[in-house]
């Protein structure tokens, strides 16, 4: 048998063995892993459906369907109080997709077999959490592509586009650890998607992604007011659309930071201890 | 032969296990696990579901730290030297899968990187051992697609990409058909022939006699016996001699000649009679009476038990016949 034969000569090579992983081999396993996670959009293009398909037909539907009964409620035209709002709306279920991957991964036997390659433990996160967000900002991309084919213009400028962009990839990164948290500690995909829909369906309505938060009561509003969602709507509108943005995006960005610094560690161990 | 062992170190166990030990919750899943496994030799861990075999290669590989007692693989310690112990195995198992959302190519490629090859060695590594299992064709079908020994082949290959001096094969041929079992023998005789140590797994006395040399016998995370396949039986049952008259109706005569020699014999199926042989000389003496008698014969034969029936008499229980579903290796509540 050749290949095996093939292998004893890189055996017999004597080959360092060291217990350290050096940086370039954790650049090179983290891409790795990357690129693993972005082959397999291929292999399941559904996959890129709840970020692309879905938030699509959302600004269709709600432009058609409540785009005339919010004329006047809204500042200028209601597409383009919208398409802001559902970029912001993808981070959650893109996101939460990661979860549900890692999860996966960890009850197929894919994390047993990464973990006994001689890798840096963190590559396998690493390529989870570049994946989503490189997965987002496609979806971003088709998103605002189509939007704009249906009258969608951004009134500010293209730098303070890509920075109203920034923010809520920001916030993605954010949420991504959330999501990493939750994969890893959920026996089943099942329980990863069940956890999240049961978390951002109300984050996603109690916000201002589709509508202006003035009308609501005022239990309600003191939600909406520190929602994430809302201060990540906010800020990519008033960057796109124009409007002040300060506070909108320095909210976001404390609650991505504050996310980070909770969820991060927390999904490291998680995922650590997990076996 | 002798050039895959420079690599390693100067020890001569691949794997070794001293007083291992590992808990789930006050169940004890392996206790105080003594394991020797020389170079490049297949060694077969035997035992039914749920007795601790699992747990073993798992923490052999690292993917579970030992409660107490220590093991090392080609010489390096599988706690403190986890990522040493990580360049020199391979683990195919119930447990350790390629990922399904990528072609077979993709998978082998993949594990190349990770293991440092340059991509286009990791290529060439990939195709080659494609090509080797018989997946050239289906190189770029994505995994879930395929069918269940492809997969294993699959499994196989991706932990062969960086040839390792120890290969953990975790119930290599469960649920796999006889034809693709036999593949996957002659497949594992093959790395062993190339100086590969391979540590199998396995609730089949059949393949642990096919393919070991050692036989370790592991029930309720203990060894219970170990030696080669022909020591384990001899320990249990010896050898047994066989006779089968020309015409059946010499059976009861046959038989109660057999019992006065042998101080037991039964009559097997229709046609045949078996009873202990203790030493050579009974046989003379078991022949000299059938012609004494003048009983016709059609065949004599001596054998030693089944491995099944050394399981059998050495477990109490058949192998496999366990009711712990998942294999969980913590399965097991009725404590000893």
């Amino acid at each position: 048998m050749s290949a095996v034969d093939a292998g004893l000569a890189r055996a017999g090579a004597g080959r360092p063995v060291s217990g350290r992983v050096s940086f370039a081999e954790w650049l090179r396993h983290s891409g790795t892993m990357i690129r693993r996670n972005l082959l397999s959009i291929k292999a399941d293009p559904e996959e890129l459906m709840d970020v692309t398909i879905f938030p699509l037909i959302m600004t269709v539907l709600f432009t058609y369907v409540f785009g005339g009964a919010m004329k006047g409620s809204v500042h200028g035209n209601y597409l383009e109080f919208l398409v802001p709002g559902i970029l912001a709306q993808m981070l959650t279920f893109g996101t939460m997709y990661t979860g549900i991957k890692l999860s996966n991964d960890f009850s197929k036997g894919v994390i047993d077999r990464f973990r006994s390659l001689p890798i840096a433990r963190s590559a396998v996160l690493n390529g989870h959490i570049v994946a989503a967000l490189l997965r987002l900002l496609i979806a971003a991309v088709i998103t605002t592509g189509s939007a704009v084919a249906l009258g969608f213009r951004v009134h500010t400028s293209p730098l303070a586009f890509l920075a109203g962009i920034g923010v809520l990839m920001t916030l993605g990164f954010a949420i991504s650890w959330v999501a990493v948290y939750i994969g890893s500690i959920a026996k089943t995909p099942q329980a990863v998607q069940g956890v999240g829909q049961l978390v951002l369906f109300p984050m996603m309505f109690a916000s201002s992604i589709f509508a202006p938060t003035a009308t609501m009561p005022g239990w309600l509003q003191a939600f909406v007011k520190i929602n994430p969602l809302t201060t990540a709507a906010d800020s990519a509108r008033a960057l796109m659309s124009g409007g002040p943005a300060f506070h909108a995006v320095w909210v976001t960005l404390l609650w991505s930071a504050g996310l980070t610094v909770l969820f991060a560690p927390l999904a490291v161990r998680a995922y650590k201890r997990r076996s | 032969m002798t050039q895959t062992r420079v690599a390693a170190t100067s020890v001569d166990a691949a794997v070794s296990t001293r007083g291992l030990v590992k808990r789930f919750g006050d169940q004890v899943a392996v206790d105080a696990v003594d394991l020797e496994v020389p170079m490049g030799t297949v060694f077969g861990l035997l035992g039914p579901n749920g007795a601790g075999k699992t747990t073993i290669v798992r923490m052999l590989a690292t993917l579970l730290t030992p409660d107490a007692g220590s093991a090392s693989v080609g010489g390096f310690d599988v706690v403190r030297q986890a990522h040493s112990v990580r360049r020199v195995i391979g683990l195919t198992g119930q447990y350790a899968s390629v990922d399904e959302a990528l072609s077979g190519r993709e998978n082998l490629y993949m594990i190349g990187r990770l293991l440092d090859m340059p991509a286009r060695a990791a290529r060439a590594r990939a195709d080659q051992l494609l090509e080797t299992f018989g997946l050239a064709d289906s190189a770029k079908k994505v995994a879930k697609n395929y069918s269940g020994g492809m997969r294993r082949r699959l499994d196989l290959a991706a932990s062969l990409v960086g040839t390792p001096q120890v290969l953990f094969l975790d119930e290599p041929t469960t649920g796999l058909d006889p034809q693709r079992r036999n593949d996957l023998w002659d497949i594992v005789r093959e790395l062993a022939w190339n100086g590969t140590t391979v540590l199998l797994t396995t609730q089949y006395m059949e393949e642990a006699e096919a393919l070991a040399r050692q036989i370790a016998v592991m029930d309720r995370g203990r060894i219970i016996a170990s030696g080669s396949p022909e020591e384990l039986k001899q320990q249990v049952s010896g050898r047994r001699l066989r006779v089968r008259p020309a015409d059946a109706t010499d059976l009861p005569v046959l038989q109660a000649l057999m019992a006065e020699v042998l101080g037991t014999a039964q009559e097997e199926g229709t046609d045949q009679v078996s009873g202990p042989l203790a030493a050579d000389e009974q046989l003379n003496l078991v022949l000299r009476e059938i012609a004494a008698k003048e009983i016709a014969l059609a065949d004599v034969s001596t054998f030693t038990a089944s491995l099944d029936e050394v399981f059998i008499t050495l477990t109490g229980t058949g192998a496999g016949h366990d009711n712990d579903e998942n294999g969980g290796d913590a399965g097991r509540n009725e404590g000893r």
